[in-house]
This record gives C-alpha cells, sequence and structure tokens, in this order.
C-alpha cells in the first residue's frame, strides 16, 4: 500500500515541480513531464524501479485523449474530413515510410529491416501533438484540422503495420497481433456495427438512468466504464484500443451527455497522459547519448529534417498558406508513441537487434524533446517579425466555431427564449441540469444538453470562452447569481441576460451589469391590460395604459436604484421593502394624468 | 441652444448619402441626433422624455426617407404626441415659440421618381401648418438623392460635405 502511495507522490510531484516551471519558460507542460521523467528515470535519481510497466499504464491516457476528441467529432464532421485523412494522411505516411526506409537500406540494412524502420519512423505522437495543439489553442483552426487527420490515418494504419511486422521478421502472420485477413475485417465491420447499435440502444437510456438517479461519481464511474469496455473489446478483436474509443466518442457526439462526460473523463485523461509523457522521459537511457555524443542527435536532426521537409512540402502542396505549410510540417515532425511498439514488436520478432532498437527509441524520445523546442523557435519568430509571410497562418483570422449563445436553463422561461433564438437560426447551447426535461426536448429536436450550469467546468465545456452571450434562465435566484458571479469571474467579455426573480433582484442585477427582465413582470402586465378590456377600455386604449405603465415603471426602477446606491441602505430589509412599495403605489396615483395627456394627444 | 436631430431611419446604412451625412452631423458642435426609431421600437414615444428635448433645441431637424410618397407614418406619429395642447399650443403655452423646423429628406436612390420639390411641399403642408401654428420658423426642406452603384465612396463623401455646408449656411439664419 505505502509503495503505491509513495510511487504517486513521486510523480505528482515531478508533476508539480517542473510543469509550472516549464510552462513559465514557455515551453509548454510536455516538454516539463519530460523532463520531469529524465530526472525520475534510471539515467537520473533513479527514484522508479519499472518505468516499462509505468508507460502502459499510461498509454491508457492516449485512449482516453481520443475518446475526448472523438465526442468532439460528430460523424457527419468525420465524414466531412475524409479527403484530408485518406489523401494528407496517406500521402504523408507513404511518403515518410519510403523515405526512411530508403535511407535505413542505404545505411546497410536490408530490404525487410529498412521497412520496419521507415514505417516506424514515419508515425508521430498523437499524444505529443493533440496536447500541444490543445495548450496554444490551434485545434481548431484549419490547420489543426489536418494535422488531427494525419493523426487519424496514422492511428488507422498502424494495424496493418503491426500485421505486417512479423511477416517482415520472416516469421509469418502471428495471431497474436492483428486482424487475420478477411474473416478479420469482417469482425471489425460486425464490431463497428454492433458499437453504433449499442450506442443508440443501451449507452443512451443508460445513462439517462444514471444522469437522473446517480450522483456526479455514478456517473464518472459509468463513463470510465464504458471507456475501458469500448478498449477492451477493440483491443480483442485487434483493433488499437485508442481507435476504439475514439469511435465510441464519435457514436456519442451528439448526445446530450456529451459535455457531462467531457468533463467526467477530462482530469483522468489530463493526469494519464502526463504520466504518459514522464514514462516516456523515463525510459531514455542516458548512457546511449555518452557513447555516441555526436551520432545520436545528428541522426535525430536529419530525421526530423527530413520529415518536416517533406510534410512542409506536402501541405503546401495541399494548397495551404505557407504559414500553414510550416505550422503542419513542424507538428508531425517527431517520432511517436506507436514507434516504440512497432519497435518493441521487431525487437520480439527478431526483425531488429536490441541494442539497436534502444538507440532508435532514444532517438524518438529526443525528437520529442525537439518539437516543443521547434514550437517554442517558431512562436519566437512570429513575436519579432509579424508580419512574415512564412509566419502568417490562416489561423490568426479563424472564427472559433461553434456556437455564439449559451443558454442556463430551459424550463418554463428558458424554453421561449430557446425557441425564439432557434426560430431565427441562432441555435443556442442549451444546458439543463434535469435529464428528464433534456431527453424529451432532445426527442423533439432541439440541441439541449445535461449539465449544471452553475459548474464552471460545464459552462467552459458549452465554449463560454468562445460564446458573445450567456443568457442565464435558472428557476432559484441563487443559481441565477452563482452563475453570474462565475461568468463574470472567468469570462469578462461575456455579455449577460438574466431572468430577475425580483424587483429587488432586478436592481441587483442591473448594478453588476447584467441585462435583466423581471420573471412575472410582462405576464402580469398582460393579463392586466386584459383586465382593462373587460372593464370596458378599447384595445388601443388598454394597451397604450399598460405601455405608459411599463415605461414609468421602469423608470422608477432607476431612481430606486440610483437611490439605494446613494445611500447604501440595505434594501433587503422587510421595511425596506415595505418603503418601496409605497413609493410605488404613491407613483402610481400619478398614472391617470398621464393618461388623460395621452388621451389629448388623440 | 442646441440643434436636435431626430432620425427616422430603419436602415441608415443602406442610404449612403444619408449614412455619410448622419457621420458628419455627428462631428458638428452643439448638435444632438435622437435616433427616434430605435429609441421607440413599438412607436410608444415617451412624449415627456422628447419634450425635453425639444425645450433644450433651438433647431429642430427632421431626418427621413421619403416613402410612398410621403415621410414615414413615425414622424406623423412623434408630431401629434409631442407636439399637444398646452405644451406647444393653446392658451398662452406655446413653449416652442421662435423655434426653427426644417425637414431634410432622402428622396430615394438613381431612378428618378415622379417626386419633385412640388410634390414635397404639397404633402408636408399639413406639417407646415402645424409647425406655424405652434409659432415655430419653417424652413424649406433639403432634398437629397441617393448616389448610384458606381459612384465612388470619396465622392459620397463630398456630396455629404455639401450638404453638411447647406445646412451650416441655414443654421446661421438661427442665430
Amino acid at each position: 500500500m505505502t509503495e503505491y502511495l509513495i510511487q504517486i507522490l513521486i510523480y505528482t510531484g515531478a508533476t508539480a515541480a517542473m510543469v509550472p516551471l516549464f510552462n513559465r519558460l514557455g515551453f509548454g507542460s510536455v516538454l516539463g513531464y519530460l523532463a520531469a521523467g529524465l530526472i525520475l528515470g534510471p539515467s537520473g535519481l533513479a527514484l522508479v524501479s519499472d518505468p516499462e510497466l509505468i508507460l502502459h499504464v499510461a498509454e491508457f491516457g492516449v485512449v482516453l485523449m481520443l475518446f475526448l476528441i472523438g465526442l468532439e467529432l460528430k460523424p457527419s464532421r468525420l465524414w466531412s474530413l475524409r479527403r484530408l485523412v485518406i489523401g494528407l494522411g496517406g500521402l504523408q505516411v507513404l511518403g515518410c515510410t519510403l523515405a526512411f526506409a530508403g535511407s535505413a537500406y542505404l545505411l546497410g540494412l536490408n530490404l525487410a529491416q529498412a521497412t520496419g524502420v521507415g514505417m516506424a519512423l514515419a508515425v508521430s505522437s498523437t499524444a505529443l501533438v493533440l496536447q500541444m495543439m490543445d495548450e496554444s489553442k490551434l485545434r481548431r483552426t484549419s490547420c489543426g484540422q489536418s494535422v488531427f487527420s494525419v493523426l487519424l490515418f496514422q492511428d488507422i494504419v498502424v494495424l496493418p503495420m503491426l500485421a505486417l511486422i512479423p511477416f517482415l521478421a520472416g516469421s509469418g502472420g502471428d495471431a497474436a497481433h492483428g486482424p487475420q485477413g478477411l474473416s478479420g475485417a469482417l469482425i471489425i465491420l460486425l464490431s463497428v456495427g454492433a458499437m453504433i447499435f449499442l450506442g443508440r440502444v443501451v449507452i443512451r437510456p443508460v445513462f439517462q438512468v444514471l444522469a437522473h438517479h446517480g450522483g456526479r461519481e455514478v456517473f464518472t464511474a459509468g463513463a470510465i466504464f464504458l471507456v475501458v469496455a469500448a478498449s477492451l473489446w477493440m483491443h480483442q478483436i485487434g483493433v488499437s484500443m485508442a481507435l476504439g474509443t475514439f469511435l465510441v466518442g464519435v457514436l456519442l457526439a451528439d448526445s446530450q451527455f456529451r459535455h457531462e462526460l467531457e468533463i467526467s473523463i477530462q482530469p483522468f485523461k489530463g493526469l494519464l497522459l502526463g504520466l504518459f509523457f514522464i514514462s516516456v522521459g523515463m525510459s531514455m537511457d542516458l548512457g546511449l547519448i555518452v557513447k555516441w555524443p555526436w551520432q545520436i542527435p545528428l541522426g535525430v536532426l536529419l530525421a526530423v529534417g527530413l520529415k518536416l521537409g517533406y510534410q512542409i512540402w506536402l501541405g503546401y502542396r495541399f494548397g495551404m498558406m505557407k504559414g500553414d505549410a510550416l505550422l503542419f510540417g513542424l507538428m508531425l515532425s517527431q517520432g511517436g508513441e506507436f514507434a516504440f511498439v512497432l519497435l518493441g514488436l521487431a525487437k520480439t520478432t527478431g526483425l531488429l537487434d536490441s541494442g539497436f532498437v534502444q538507440v532508435l527509441n532514444f532517438g524518438i524520445a529526443l525528437s520529442m524533446i525537439s518539437t516543443p523546442l521547434l514550437f517554442r523557435l517558431r512562436q519566437n519568430l512570429m513575436t519579432r517579425y509579424p508580419g512574415g509571410a512564412l509566419l502568417r497562418t490562416e489561423t490568426d483570422e479563424a472564427v472559433p466555431h461553434g456556437h455564439s449563445v449559451i443558454l442556463c436553463g430551459f424550463g418554463r422561461f428558458g424554453q421561449v427564449i430557446g425557441r425564439l433564438l432557434h426560430g431565427c437560426g441562432t441555435d443556442p447551447v442549451v444546458l439543463d441540469n434535469d435529464a428528464n426535461q433534456v431527453e424529451t426536448l432532445r426527442r423533439a429536436g432541439f440541441p439541449v444538453y445535461l449539465g449544471d450550469p452553475v459548474r464552471t467546468d460545464v459552462l467552459h465545456a458549452a465554449g463560454a470562452a468562445e460564446a458573445r452571450l450567456l443568457i442565464v434562465t435558472m428557476d432559484s435566484e441563487e443559481d441565477i447569481n452563482a452563475i453570474i458571479h462565475q461568468a463574470q469571474k472567468y469570462w469578462p467579455h461575456l455579455k449577460i441576460l438574466a431572468r430577475a426573480k425580483s424587483r429587488q433582484h432586478a436592481m441587483d442585477l442591473a448594478q453588476i451589469g447584467v441585462g435583466a427582465i423581471r420573471e412575472t413582470f410582462e405576464s402580469s402586465l398582460a393579463l392586466g391590460e386584459m383586465a382593462l378590456r373587460e372593464l370596458g377600455y378599447g384595445a388601443y386604449r388598454a394597451h397604450r395604459i399598460a405601455g405608459i405603465f411599463r415605461r414609468d415603471d421602469l423608470k422608477f426602477l432607476k431612481q430606486q436604484m440610483e437611490r439605494s446606491q446613494a445611500d447604501g441602505r440595505p434594501a433587503r430589509l422587510a421595511a425596506e421593502e415595505r418603503r418601496m412599495l409605497a413609493e410605488l403605489l404613491k407613483e402610481d396615483a400619478l398614472l391617470h394624468a398621464v393618461i388623460e395627456d395621452d388621451v389629448d394627444a388623440e | 441652444m442646441q440643434t436636435s436631430v431626430w432620425t427616422f431611419l430603419g436602415e441608415p446604412t443602406r442610404r449612403r448619402l444619408v449614412y455619410q451625412l448622419l457621420l458628419k452631423l455627428g462631428a458638428e458642435e452643439n448638435l444632438k441626433i435622437r435616433d427616434t426609431v430605435n429609441l421607440y421600437p413599438d412607436f410608444f414615444i415617451d412624449a415627456e422624455m422628447e419634450k425635453e428635448f425639444l425645450l433644450q433645441s433651438r433647431g429642430i431637424v427632421l431626418l427621413h426617407p421619403w416613402v410612398s410618397f410621403g415621410p414615414p407614418a413615425m414622424t406623423k406619429e412623434w408630431m401629434d404626441r409631442v407636439l399637444h395642447r398646452r405644451f406647444a399650443w393653446g392658451d398662452a403655452h406655446h413653449q416652442l415659440k421662435g423655434r426653427h423646423w426644417i425637414h431634410i429628406i432622402s428622396m430615394g436612390g438613381a431612378h428618378p421618381r415622379t417626386e419633385s420639390p412640388m410634390d414635397v411641399e404639397l404633402f408636408l403642408a399639413s406639417y407646415r401648418r402645424m409647425v406655424e401654428f405652434c409659432g415655430m420658423h419653417w424652413h424649406p426642406p433639403i432634398l437629397l438623392k441617393e448616389p448610384s452603384r458606381g459612384v465612388a465612396d470619396t465622392h459620397v463623401k463630398d456630396q455629404a460635405g455639401e450638404v453638411i455646408s447647406r445646412f451650416r449656411a441655414v443654421q446661421e439664419g438661427w442665430k
């Protein structure tokens, strides 16, 4: 027991020490994790006994990450990326594989070995690149989409690569890895079909129940169960776990639980991914660099340069702006975690000898360190030459897509607002914490998400950072105030409109710059107008009177507000409220005279 | 005392000359613009507030388009609500007496329609009667022709500048 706790202590301590430091220095968190790993590992302080084991645990962070990415990609959106995935991704893998295999062949490896090395070096690090793009907010830009598409293709193409390695080693197909021929493909297809079916028929109703009857932890447990089950299943049929959970994510991308799932999984993903980078750092054997002090860095430099050059050219040929092509090439210029897997297999099947694999692994880890450094260099150049054509990207003008309005609460009050906006073609992101309500509305075709907007992370997941308008229509004054308080604290740019529960609440809200409408005022007034008509007033007259009443009431509200601000009396006191009501009634007595004037003008 | 311009324009940006003119008017000294249509999107004019503004103004300008051979209905509603008895007229209540009143009218686009200054005068006759009834000075309206699409922006700006100088010349007589 204490041993585990000590391990946890070491990892969390290293993270807390190194990541903020590297962030502060502007190198991003990935480099911080790698450095932490280097310090903890066998070559450093040797605090950790079995880095290999940790790596396997930490790889699950990559799995979770792909699940989260899947959640953001609706099937239709994925389909629209097909040209990039297959075209750009295919050419990237093919070109890099050929280039590396050719170089390896020229350096004296045989054809089979050279092919194995080529494949391993062609793939990039999904974990590293996506983490970096998230940190620098590049994921949603067009360049980010291209990078992501290539990574997706690499994740898929790793499967046939894994199947090919034993074959290259001459030992024939190894049943333990990869699907076999037609029947294998059939099993995969059937599994994906079953997954789609289960997603619709089982997963959504189950989460419906969890969200409604379970607590927060139960929902999180359900989410983790889902991800683990999906990855085990996919692993069983020979598909990479990451790809499997990615698919599950896509299937749930348009479900009402999207935001809740995202929030439940996010912290686990973050921690495990950090652990993954730490274990990459730990796996680096610094003894090798002592042995070959200039050969290894030179090799890495050449390999990264080769990838960089080819990928920039490829991106440019695919119609990217120069700056985007540069960024695209840079992002994918390192070797990745799949290379570790491929090379590990090559070692066990006897395709490559273990000393050589160790050197390659070291080089790949080094290349992973190079990417954040190159990225940092690009940032520096950008600030020094802000107008340079090579550095200008489409991202500079990119408008974040998604919704510009977040509507909190879809009860009696929020519904009308939602319908009005929907009718105008501005679909808001709707958040409501009542699972039943959400389910009913979704059936009716409304894009409503389950989530409690009082929590900052829910608002964040709904896109508060990019939205223009936040509309708060919750039922309780406490919730309304809490949401506004959070939103004003974290997203000061956000314009906020809110439901006011009372006259006093409306004043409070107005004082902190929130546009507020008293929840019952307008409807009471409408009923009052109706009453006037029953009493014999013509429709026009009754409407004018109601209008004058509204106008004068608003004016008086403003006056009262300014006054209470001036003398700073706590307006909440019952006596103060009574006084205000008395004032109101006195003010209303003046209505008669105004109405007389109004009739006069006709 | 200031000059106040009441505008009755739904979408001022669609009329290039009017838009340029508004920009220039906004830079004029001692001149306030009231975007009447957007102050009262429901036509529910707050007469008390408007009267306050009128009392502060030596010059009263109505800037509006020419629709259906006349000014938009809101100009009339505004006058009906604001120039009422015991304020603008009746029993020694001529509180706007001696002030100056002028319309600036955007006559529309490049295709000349049948309106002539005569038509405008014809329609505005009732307005003029009311203004003079309240003891104010009526000035002949300034008519604007919107440029056709091909006309360059700089030219439109120049045109707006000419209108402003004409307007200033009228204003000279008020002081």
